[in-house]
């Protein structure tokens, strides 16, 4: 089926896309090609949301769960962090250890969330992560820049928006 | 990584970010460079982005002069710099066509299309940044590659060395490119033996390479598009006998009407109904996404913060989109209120519209790849306008006085749309910049707005400086004194050379509409492939030469084998800050140049 499916695509796109570009179109044969096409796309969404949100990559997340467990990870880290006195000696270090270890990852596998569940649900989970992840680039712009108040607030929010984001989850 | 020093005193204050000195900084530094950009457009035919020499200014100044600059403030400095210089190339594409055709106009009148285009630049990217920087997460290239640049002093010596080394690689290219000893495009296809059409030739340009090298995975589709149009349709084309006599005889002729009549305008238009195709199938996501600009503040009251909003609410949006309506519509009607109250709305709202869609399309075209296809999408507000206006297929041409009133009105709607477009693409750039380095959008927004009015004022004003001469005999243009002359000092003004021969055959009924409807068609339908934003770069894939595309392309691959071998994380330490360094070190040492040439 998934073949079926590319092959349409493919054979539509290509078809159209010649007939389109002759000078003038041809009209009836890019009619054809536009409709295999679409029959194609809208085959491999299909089967793209029936795959239920799972990925075969070899490293990082795998399914709805681990993209879950990784978004409470996250908002607990930035909770700990949140709670350290400021200008604690490292937290720079840890902030990027949180952006680039475990926030990373989420985000890489973000579309296993929109194909599971759609676009709307992925927007309730992922708007709130993105001003979360925001305020976490400005806790590292404000310690690079040596004004760990700042830095601490924005951990705060942070929590505040990530905690959003795993309520998202449940009602999406 | 050397940790920040404990806090001192002066961070017990507000953590600086809008600030007099950045904005003051900012506004300097932007009217100097829209005045040096016209200049250099007019004579050179392409502009040049302003946000990397701004951001290292703002280093020297903010962070050297200063010492207490911060990251966010020197952010808000590049910020209001490229959103003032951003007017030039808008400016220098549109007005000069105007002048080189002999039209009467009111200077006023386009200074003001400018800057209502410009305000609505930032107005729609309002719900675009939640959209394509938050959940599409596109890369904007350039905009990454200034946050690496703003962040380069305090992210350590491994990543500021890397970012140095991609710079000098870069300058030393332009150098070499420069001084004769590196070609601009390497003819891989001559060396192969392969006929012209196949366009096996490479843009020997590091940025675009660092453009590939950040976007990855998400941006292969742009290089499977030139793939398409060079490697599948040309041949087709070729052997099915598709390319008129007077064409085929030539090889060069062939390749000449292949991308100008059957690859260019097909791509405009899969541009455009790609575009369209992506807001009906991301609107559950849009309309959430508008939601949460509500959700924000309500995050900020629950953490009982005292600060002003992060983000600016929709109604901004929407009140802008009508106030744009309506400064258009004012527009149309002081320049030809012959035209009908009817036909005087349609064309201001059909303006309106298409700045919408156009920001739409830059944008994601911006954050997919770098690229801005600015001249067609002007283009196409051109001959939208022509047609609402009655002009297109006029039997009276060119010389018929109610012709061009109504080139002069869709001139006016074509200023707004390309500087708005403009504005969008460098505004999403910032915004992405902001992203990374943790800046507040609704402070990045509200200094937008305020500095929006004062580049296409000088923009215009430059190109109208430059135009009036005190012998009377044109200012630049192709049949200036100085360009006749071949004189060093000629503007002969190449992009408004080429909307003046748009129009000209607009007005004469050659609009290939035919071909931007079934790009329409087909960008719509490939989008529907369950792989973001796939119109938009299939279209804009077919809008540019291949050896751009190919270039990018070649990042792409190289971006996706080695995040496969090394993973995410290598990538951001490693490959951002070279691939920046890339992209930094080509748009300085290119400014210098260009710089250089026009000014003599």
């Amino acid at each position: 089926m998934t073949a079926l499916a590319w092959i349409l695509f493919i054979s539509g796109t290509l078809l159209a896309t010649a007939t389109g570009a002759h000078d003038p179109p041809m009209w009836a044969p890019f009619g054809g090609g536009i409709a295999l096409a679409v029959v194609g796309a809208l085959l491999l969404r299909r089967q793209m949301a029936a795959a239920g949100g799972k990925s075969d990559s070899e490293d990082g997340i795998h399914d709805l769960a681990g993209l879950e467990s990784a978004l409470q990870g996250v908002t607990a880290q930035t909770a700990a962090l949140a709670a350290l006195p400021e200008g604690e000696a490292g937290l720079r270090a840890s902030l990027e250890a949180l952006l680039l270890d475990q926030l990373l990852p989420l985000v890489e596998a973000r579309g296993l969330l929109a194909n599971a569940h759609g676009v709307e649900a992925y927007a309730k989970v992922f708007t709130p992560l993105a001003s979360g992840e925001r305020c976490l680039n400005r806790a590292w712009s404000a310690l690079a820049d040596g004004h760990p108040p700042e830095a601490k607030a924005q951990l705060a929010r942070a929590q505040a928006h990530f905690e959003n984001a795993q309520a998202g989850w449940v009602k999406g | 990584m050397a940790e920040a020093a404990s806090p001192s005193p002066a961070s017990r204050a507000p953590y600086r970010e809008i600030s007099a000195r950045a904005i003051a900084l900012g506004i300097v530094q932007g009217i100097a460079m829209t005045a040096a950009f016209t200049y250099a457009g007019l004579k050179l035919g392409f502009g040049v982005g302003g946000s990397t020499v701004a951001a290292i200014l703002g280093l020297v100044v903010l962070r050297g002069l200063f010492r207490d600059g911060s990251i966010v403030e020197n952010n808000v400095n590049q910020t209001v710099a490229s959103g003032i210089n951003t007017a030039s190339s808008g400016v220098v594409f549109t007005v000069p066509a105007l002048l080189l055709l002999g039209l009467d106009f009111d200077p006023w009148m386009l200074v003001i299309a400018a800057v209502a285009g410009s305000f609505m630049g930032i107005v729609v990217i309002i719900p675009l940044r939640k959209q394509m920087v938050e959940l599409d997460r596109l890369r904007f290239p350039s905009g990454t590659a200034v946050a690496t640049l703003l962040k380069a002093t305090a992210s350590g010596k491994e990543k500021a060395t890397l970012l140095a080394i991609g710079a000098s690689a870069s300058a030393l290219m332009v150098i070499g490119m420069e001084q004769g000893l590196v070609p601009e495009e390497w003819d891989v296809g001559a060396l192969l033996g392969l006929p012209p059409y196949l366009g096996v030739a490479l843009y020997l340009s590091l940025m675009n390479l660092g453009a590939g090298l950040l976007s990855g995975k998400g941006g292969l589709p742009f290089f499977l598009g030139g793939v398409l149009a060079w490697w599948f349709l040309a041949p087709v084309a070729v052997n099915m006998g598709w390319i008129p006599a007077e064409f085929a005889s030539d090889e060069m002729g062939t390749v000449d009407f292949l991308y100008g009549t059957m690859f260019r305008p097909l791509g405009i238009g899969i541009l455009i109904g790609g575009a369209l195709m992506g807001v009906v199938l991301a609107f559950p996501a849009i309309k959430a996404a508008i939601g949460s600009l509500a959700s924000a503040v309500k995050v900020q009251q629950a953490s009982g913060e005292k600060v002003s909003a992060d983000e600016l609410p929709a109604t901004v949006l929407y009140v802008g989109i009508a106030l744009s309506a309506v400064v258009l519509t004012a527009v149309v009607w002081m320049l030809d209120p012959s035209l009908g109250p009817a036909r005087i709305v349609f064309a201001g709202v059909a303006g309106t519209v298409w700045i919408a869609v156009a920001g739409l399309i830059v944008a994601q075209a911006t954050g997919m790849t770098d690229i801005s296809p600015l001249s067609g999408l002007a283009l196409i507000a051109v001959t939208l306008l022509l047609g609402i206006t009655g002009a297109m297929g006029s039997e009276g041409g060119l010389a018929d006085a109610t012709v061009q009133s109504a080139v002069v009105v869709a001139v006016a709607v074509g200023v707004a749309v390309c500087v708005a477009t403009s504005q969008c693409a460098d505004m999403m750039q910032d915004l992405k910049t902001g992203h990374m380095v943790g800046a507040r959008p609704a402070a990045q927004q509200m200094v937008q707005f305020g500095v929006a009015w004062i580049g296409p004022l000088v923009a215009i004003g430059t190109m109208m400086i430059l135009w009036t001469t005190p012998d009377g005999s044109p200012g630049f243009g192709p049949e200036s004194a100085a360009c006749l002359q071949g004189a060093g000092d000629c503007l002969s003004a190449p992009q408004a050379g080429a909307l003046q021969g748009m129009i000209s055959g607009v007005v004469d009924g050659n609009a290939p509409v035919d071909k931007y409807l079934a790009g329409g068609i087909l960008g719509g339908a490939v989008t529907l492939f369950p792989v973001g934003g796939l119109g938009v770069l299939l279209g804009l894939a077919m809008y540019l030469p291949f050896s751009i595309t190919l270039g990018y392309g070649i990042g792409c691959l190289m971006s996706m084998a080695m995040q496969k071998v090394k993973g995410a994380r290598w990538m951001e330490d490693k490959v951002v800050p070279l691939a920046a360094g890339l992209i930094v070190g080509e748009a300085l040492t290119a400014l210098v140049f260009s710089i250089g040439k026009a000014f003599g």
